[in-house]
C-alpha cells in the first residue's frame, strides 16, 4: 500500500517554487532533532515513520510541524519525559504568552 | 495527554511553537542537553549555505584532478576543502552537453544539507516529489530551465544514508578566470539540478 508520504509518480500539480526565511522555534526544532539523533535518543527513520502516521493530515503540516509532532512523540515513547510533564510544560508556555 | 494530529485539533498555529519550547525546556532540565548546546546546533547548521557547493564546484571546474576526485568520492573530496560531509555517501553527479542531473527525495527531504544549507520548501513540496521523477523536463520548465531535447535527464532519488550533488556545466565565456570569480556564477539551485549556473 502506498503510504501517504510516498509521492513519486503522482500528478500533483505544479511546484509552489518557494521558500520561506525559518522561524527561530524552527531552526530550534531541527536542533532539537538533530541532538537526539546524535545521542542515538531518537533514530531519524522513526522520526520520519511518525510523520508518515499523520495520514491524510501529513500535508496539511508544515515541515517542521511535522518534525515537532514526532520529537515530541519520540521523547515521550521513549521516556525521556512523561506526558504529565509536557502537558504541565505546554500550559506553563501558554501562560507565558507563547 | 495525546498529541493532536489533525489540524482541526490544534487551535492556533503558535501550536507548535510552545511545543518545540516545552520539550526544549524538559531535555535541559533533565540533563540531555543544554541550552548552550541547542543554540551551538542552531549556529553550526545557520553558517552552512550553498556556497559551500559552490567552493567544490569552483575548484572542480579549474582542476580536472579534483575533479575526478570529487566524481570518484564526494565526501572526501569535500573534506579536503575542509567542509565537513558526516557519515553520509555523497555522490557527485556530473552535467554534460548529453547529460543533465536533478535530485529529490521522493520519500521526504534528503538533501546535501552540509554543502547547501536547509531545502528550500519547493524542494520538500508534494509537487516536487511527485512529479519531477516522470516529467522532469516539465518541472524544469516551471523553473524557467529549458533544456535541448537531446540532452537526456537523469533524476536521483535521495535516501537518508545516500545526497546527491549536481556538478553543473561550466559556463562558456569563462575561460582565464579564477575559482573565486567562477563560484559567483553557482546558484544553489544549479546544484540541485532545476537551474543552471549563470552566464558571464
Amino acid at each position: 500500500m502506498r503510504g501517504i508520504h510516498d509521492v513519486g509518480g503522482l500528478d500533483l500539480g505544479p511546484v509552489p517554487i518557494e521558500d520561506h526565511d525559518h522561524e527561530e522555534w524552527e531552526r530550534r526544532a531541527n536542533a532539537l532533532v538533530q541532538m537526539l539523533i546524535s545521542k542515538s535518543l531518537v533514530r531519524i527513520d522513526e522520526a520520519r515513520r511518525i510523520g508518515e502516521e499523520l495520514g491524510p493530515n501529513y500535508m496539511r503540516f508544515g515541515y517542521f510541524e511535522r518534525v515537532m509532532h514526532a520529537v515530541a512523540q519520540l521523547v515521550l515513547v521513549h521516556g525521556l519525559i512523561s506526558t504529565d510533564e509536557l502537558a504541565r510544560a505546554l500550559e506553563h508556555q501558554t501562560t507565558l504568552g507563547r | 495527554m495525546s498529541l493532536p494530529s489533525t489540524s482541526e485539533q490544534i487551535d492556533s498555529r503558535g501550536y507548535y511553537k510552545r511545543l518545540q519550547a516545552a520539550v526544549e525546556e524538559l531535555l535541559i532540565l533533565k540533563g540531555i542537553t543544554t541550552r548552550a548546546e541547542l543554540d551551538e546546533q542552531v549556529k553550526r547548521m545557520a553558517v552552512r549555505d550553498y556556497q559551500r557547493g559552490a567552493q567544490m564546484v569552483a575548484r572542480a571546474w579549474v582542476d580536472a584532478a579534483y575533479k575526478a576526485r570529487m566524481l570518484e568520492n564526494g565526501r572526501a573530496a569535500a573534506e579536503e576543502l575542509g567542509l565537513e560531509v558526516g557519515p553520509l555517501h555523497l555522490i557527485v553527479v556530473e552535467n554534460t552537453p548529453q547529460l543533465h542531473n536533478v535530485i529529490v527525495c521522493t520519500l521526504c527531504s534528503c538533501y546535501p544539507r552540509m554543502l547547501l544549507g536547509m531545502p528550500p520548501d519547493w524542494y520538500k513540496s508534494a509537487q516536487y516529489r511527485a512529479r519531477v521523477v516522470y516529467e522532469p523536463r516539465k518541472v524544469l520548465a516551471e523553473f524557467g530551465t529549458t533544456l535541448p531535447e537531446s540532452t537526456q535527464i537523469r533524476v536521483h532519488d535521495s535516501s537518508a544514508d545516500m545526497r546527491y550533488l549536481v556538478l553543473p556545466m561550466r559556463p562558456p565565456g569563462t575561460e582565464g578566470w579564477d575559482e573565486a570569480r567562477l563560484a559567483t556564477l553557482v546558484n544553489r539551485d544549479c546544484l540541485v539540478g532545476t537551474r543552471l549556473p549563470a552566464s558571464p
